[in-house]
């Protein structure tokens, strides 16, 4: 049990009943997959000093040079054709006949950002619904159409604009002349396809729990923005929730008009002939005026704000960090991403990646970027760590930060920016798709077609005067926000250490203080009297159904055995138990497994891990936690409604796998201890019990209920939650007969 | 017929690959295409995640850091400098067979790419504070994908099931433990046995001329001596015919994933190509079967798909589906695995194969017009088939299949005590 042992004895109160972890480093069977075990907190990466090595390099005459640097050349794109069709469109023909493909791209100018904030998901949602039903194809129709001729079809929306693109076989352009003005002029937007489409934003909401970088980013702009700004409304359940038919409609009404959208063709066609399909294909899209974009105030930063989102399985942190930028119309924007270059977008020739990775050893990967966007946009330095350096990494970044407003790059670092912008343009302009999105994308800008040619000789002219002035200008290493996802008991103290004011949310918690606000009214709010009497109704009853108040109370301890399986992070224990559970007092699991035998130990004096002849504690806190939650023993759980302000509401039934629960809220008087409860309208018995154990979701589930003397218990659980999966058999229970002496004392370790 | 004639009609445009060998054992696979004045200048190495010795699981992927941390005449993280001061970019990255080190430069630098990396097949310089350092960094590029995704975590967890024996149970990213004990005597002893010239394939794809690519191939990499025949310790280790259904259910994570897999034939079968037919016909677009009965008829999960891990020896055909309720996980896996085998049970009809074949082109064709996706194609072609342009043959082979064809591989591959399935539940909404 060389590692992993402390994370995993946090993790020990879950599913309170059959309290189990598993060792990470047992010996390994073959068929054991690879450990996949959490990080060492609290205990730095073995990194040891470095012994004084000579550098092989230094002083040498004989290391390889760069050859000379080319000058910078203006690209040479195909020929790009522009017109205006009469209702407005602007068209960009750009023919290539080195491939047979052909490209449509479709941009129409709203996005994210023109979302009102009770809807917000609404630009999303309607570019989802685009290709749901248009024309007189339905959904399937139109996935049909596209499919047969090899293409694809796709609508996004992105900050400032959505955007439909068609690419197929030139041969089978007429498919994509077809679809994209269907999709885009004629959408049906049924609301028989809306399910799906909610689903699907409902899912991408959930995922972003999972996934730290994004979880990170949600914050980062609510943080940033602010609960005023639509930059910082996140996208919840129920703004998806809020998105009628209408409003996708409306939405579309509103912005997709010709005038206020640019299409690129890109590919294998002959212009002439394509100018006239182009035209023809459009020609229905009535002319009308576009809405007007709302402005929106930039967020006035002040001092270093950090946001420490706590998720305690995490073996990292994420660390994310920035303010707002520049805009692409500021005339130092290209200054500035000559610098954004140096400081952290140039990979292995950035400064941050040299400081961070190469020489700190501290992450995989550190960069930072100014946005490029015609509303303000937003600076981000990004990167990632063990959670035991994430106040040491943050601090490297912000010291590059800070090293770079001040003396911005070296004439040297500036040269090698230059020469890797303007020579590596070509790269993003290989094929025919390439030229024409970026041409696209410049246009939308504002840069427009030429910055796509002239960027190399644009580049080349930027001087190192108005790089450094960029970087004392648009650089806030003393004004910016702070989001760290990770463990929070491990990094709290090293940012408190580090004398930063750290505001601390759960991963669950929404990310704007409007939405927390709401669900702590929702929450605290009284309960109905008609919901809580008929939760104590239904309490009452499984009481009944399982033996009765007067038989629980006299239940002094129970002793049971049965055979046991844990599943944790793909590791597999497996064994007889032995469970010793005195009610208010103490509870102790014994497993015996191949890899050796196991107990835990959950008292008032403390908890505790034996595995083998090792002897651990639990963290006080822990231990305290996991001893609060034996309130909740699945045995006893039915006297707790019966405590003086215990909090009882009855919700709507539940379905589960097509049979119906009564479901149950309970709480401890003061509201802790929130366990959910559903229970058999048949046999009134408790069938699941879910709760939250530090911030995760846990559950249990109980089968195969028989009588002993008298109450009736589950001979079969299964539970879930942070990593374990937990089934047990009982095949014995005994009660009363008293517990052997000394079944609670610690050993000496 | 219409559709063997339209393929045909669609020959690929590009140039046939040239490929020749120098007397020390480096195979050179060159391809003229681009419009551009840009060349991809790609190394592979016979050599991947399977070819690790036990205990040492990620070393293969470390060694790949350990190339970009000085050799002899180039100090630390110089070779990406210079590649990127020159206005190219370099990258690699480990797979289970191969590693490829890549850079794309402007088209007046391919000798000096060729020369860079030449410089570091054979010059290596290991320091122990390097060694070190460079192993944190691995460390947490595992914890980014592996600890800290469920579902990497799940397809991770699948392979060690699916696997029992072969090293493709571990994955390129090792174990945290193994990367622990890795010493810099463990890392240039695998220098030794694999970054050699014979076992290893230079590409270079782009706006260059052959003979400007074989007079840099001889000038810097012909005075590099063959090196001894690599070791091959998974040719030991031949997966055992799967005989049960495999089954595991992980820790919840916000959304649920249902993994099924099943192992399919190695790259150089060609029951790959009609294999390829049946993935598409599963799972490329929202008319493929897997979307339209899971998420459309079955309304069982927001999205479903399909993956081959096509691989030297045998690898895995993947089917997923992601969901929110957790009482859809049992119907989802039903959908799933049932459609993949109804793939055995009926002929799939004309229609159905057309635009699979259709499908598979275009997507071939988009690729043609980029540098590096050609050097790809022909550096895994080349490693993982033995041919460097087996890839172009492709559509002609794809063109070539019957319903039959796609039949007789799904009945083959998609049995039921083949399959090994991953679930990871969804929990509760925040």
């Amino acid at each position: 049990v060389r590692r992993g042992l402390a994370p995993a004895l946090a993790r020990v109160a879950t599913l309170a009943a059959l309290a189990a972890l598993l060792p990470a480093c047992p010996k390994k069977t073959p068929l054991e997959g690879p450990t996949l075990a959490p990080g060492t907190p609290g205990q730095p990466a073995p990194a040891p000093p470095p012994p004084p090595e000579p550098d092989p390099w230094q002083g040498r005459t004989d290391l390889v040079q760069a050859p000379p640097a080319q000058p910078p050349q203006p690209v040479t794109l195909p020929p790009i054709e522009r017109f205006t069709l009469p209702n407005g469109l602007e068209v960009l023909l750009v023919e290539d006949r080195s491939l047979p493909v052909v490209s449509f791209d479709l941009a129409v100018k709203a996005g994210t950002i023109d979302e009102p904030r009770e809807k917000r998901s609404l630009a999303s949602f309607a570019a989802a619904m685009l290709t749901r039903g248009a024309g007189a194809r339905n959904a399937d129709q139109i996935a049909e159409t596209i499919d047969r001729a090899g293409g694809t079809l796709a609508a996004e929306a992105a900050l400032e604009w959505t955007k439909v693109s068609c690419e197929a076989m030139a041969k089978d352009a007429a498919t994509c002349l077809a679809l994209v003005p269907d999709v885009v002029v004629s959408p049906k937007f049924p609301e028989k396809e809306m399910r799906q489409v909610r689903e699907e934003l409902e899912g991408s909401v959930r995922r972003t729990r999972d996934d730290p970088a994004a979880l990170a980013a949600e914050h980062f702009d609510n943080a940033l923005w602010g609960d005023d700004h639509v930059r910082g409304w996140p996208i919840t359940t129920e703004t998806i929730a809020a998105v009628r038919p209408k409003d996708l409609q409306d939405w579309h009404k509103a912005w997709f008009r010709p005038g206020n959208a640019l299409l690129v063709v890109s590919g294998d066609f002959d212009a002439k002939a394509m100018r006239g399909q182009v035209g023809r294909a459009f020609a229905r899209w009535a002319r009308g005026k576009p809405a007007t974009h709302k402005t929106w105030p930039a967020p006035a930063l002040q001092g270093v704000r950090v946001r420490l989102v706590d998720k305690p399985d995490q073996t990292q942190s994420q660390i994310l960090l920035g303010h707002p930028g520049v805009s692409v119309a500021d005339p130092d924007w290209l200054a500035t991403q000559l610098m954004s270059y140096t400081l952290g977008e140039g990979a292995f020739s950035s400064r941050l990646m040299k400081v961070v990775r190469s020489q700190g050893g501290k992450t995989y990967s550190a960069d930072a970027s100014f946005e490029t966007a015609r509303a303000g946009g937003t600076f981000r330095a990004r990167t990632f760590t063990r959670n035991s350096e994430t106040a040491a990494t943050l601090a490297l970044v912000r010291g590059e930060l800070a090293r770079m407003k001040t003396g911005g790059p070296s004439a040297d670092e500036l040269v090698a920016a230059q020469a890797n912008l303007q020579g590596s343009h070509p790269i993003g302009l290989q094929s025919a798709r390439d030229v024409g999105r970026t041409v696209l994308w410049a246009e939308l800008l504002g840069l427009g077609e030429a910055f796509v040619r002239e960027y190399p000789p644009r580049v080349a002219a930027v001087t190192l005067e108005q790089v450094k002035a960029a970087a004392a200008e648009n650089l806030q290493p003393d004004a910016l926000v702070v989001v760290i996802v990770g463990r929070a008991s491990e990094v709290s103290p090293q940012l408190v250490k580090a004398g930063l004011p750290v505001d601390t949310f759960s991963w669950l918690d929404p990310s704007s203080k409007r939405e927390r606000d709401a669900r702590v009214a929702q929450k605290a709010g009284p309960v109905d009297p008609a919901r809580a009497a008929q939760g104590r109704k239904l309490l009452d009853a499984a009481l009944a159904a399982k033996g009765g108040e007067a038989r629980l109370r006299a239940l002094k301890d129970l002793t049971s055995k049965g055979t046991v399986k844990i599943v944790d992070r793909g590791q597999t224990l497996e064994g007889p138990f032995v469970r010793w559970f005195v009610p208010g007092q103490a509870l102790r699991l014994d497993i015996t497994a191949a890899v050796g035998k196991l107990t835990v130990a959950v008292t008032g004096a403390g908890s505790w891990i034996i595995f083998g002849d090792r002897v651990q504690d639990l963290p006080k806190e822990n231990a305290a936690q996991q001893f609060a939650s034996l309130w909740r023993d699945r045995d006893i759980v039915l006297l707790r409604h019966l405590e003086a302000d215990a909090v009882v509401e009855a919700l709507p039934r539940e379905k589960i796998d097509g049979k119906e629960y009564d479901v149950v809220v309970l709480k401890k008087a003061g509201g802790a201890l929130e366990t959910r409860l559903y229970l058999d309208p048949k046999t009134r018995l408790v069938f699941r019990m879910e709760y939250q154990e530090r911030g995760s979701p846990q559950r249990e589930e109980y089968r195969d209920y028989r009588a002993v003397q008298g109450i009736q218990f589950a001979f079969r659980q299964h539970g879930e939650g942070q990593g374990q999966a937990i089934d047990a058999v009982t095949s014995e229970i005994k009660l009363n007969t008293g517990v052997p002496p000394g079944t609670f004392d610690k050993p000496a370790k | 017929m219409k559709i063997l004639i339209l393929l045909f009609a669609l020959k690929l445009p590009n140039p046939p690959v040239v490929e020749w060998t120098l007397p020390n054992g480096l195979r050179v696979a060159y391809q003229r295409v681009g419009r551009m004045p840009i060349v991809a200048v790609q190394l592979w190495y016979h050599v991947g995640a399977k070819d690790e010795p036990s205990g040492r699981r990620g070393s293969a992927h470390m060694f790949e850091h350990v190339m970009f941390k000085g050799s002899e005449h180039v100090p630390p993280e110089e070779h990406a400098r210079l590649v990127d001061r020159l206005g190219g970019r370099a990258n690699a990255f480990t797979g289970d067979d191969v590693t490829s080190f890549q850079q794309v430069v402007p088209k007046a630098y391919v000798d000096f790419a060729v020369l860079l990396e030449a410089e570091r097949m054979r010059r290596l310089l290991f320091r122990k504070s390097m060694v070190a350092t460079e192993k944190e960094v691995v460390k947490e590029e595992f914890r980014l994908r592996f600890e800290n995704d469920p579902i990497e975590a799940a397809v991770l967890r699948l392979r060690s099931l699916a696997f029992t024996r072969h090293p493709y149970r571990y994955g390129p990213g090792g174990a945290i433990e193994d990367l622990d004990r890795t010493s810099a005597d463990d890392l240039k002893k695998f220098y030794d046995a694999y970054y050699q010239p014979n076992n290893a394939l230079l590409v270079v794809v782009g706006d260059v001329a052959e003979e400007e690519v074989r007079a840099a191939a001889e000038k810097h990499f012909g005075a590099i001596p063959r090196g001894a025949d690599p070791p091959r310790p998974a040719g030991d280790l031949a997966e055992p015919k799967q005989a049960e259904l495999r089954r595991e259910t992980q820790k919840p994570a916000q959304i649920g994933i249902v993994i099924g897999g099943w192992k399919i034939p190695g790259a150089r079968s060609p029951d790959l190509i009609p294999l390829k037919v049946a993935m598409s016909i599963l799972s490329d677009g929202d008319s493929s079967r897997l979307h339209q009965r899971a998420v459309r008829k079955d309304k069982v999960g927001l999205g479903a798909g399909a993956a081959l891990m096509e691989a030297e020896d045998p690898g895995l055909l993947l089917v997923y589906g992601v969901h929110l309720a957790a009482d859809q996980a049992d119907k989802l896996e039903a959908a799933l695995i049932d459609e993949a085998e109804r793939l055995g049970r009926e002929k799939v009809d004309a229609r159905v194969l057309e635009k699979a074949k259709n499908q598979i082109a275009s997507r071939l064709a988009f690729a043609l017009g980029n540098v590096e996706a050609v050097a790809q194609q022909i550096g895994e072609s080349a490693l993982l088939r033995g041919d460097a342009g087996a890839w172009m043959n492709d559509l002609e082979a794809i063109a070539k299949v019957t319903a039959d064809d796609v039949q007789r591989v799904a009945r083959s591959v998609f049995v039921k005590e083949g399959l090994t399935v991953v679930r990871v539940p969804p929990g509760a909404a925040p």
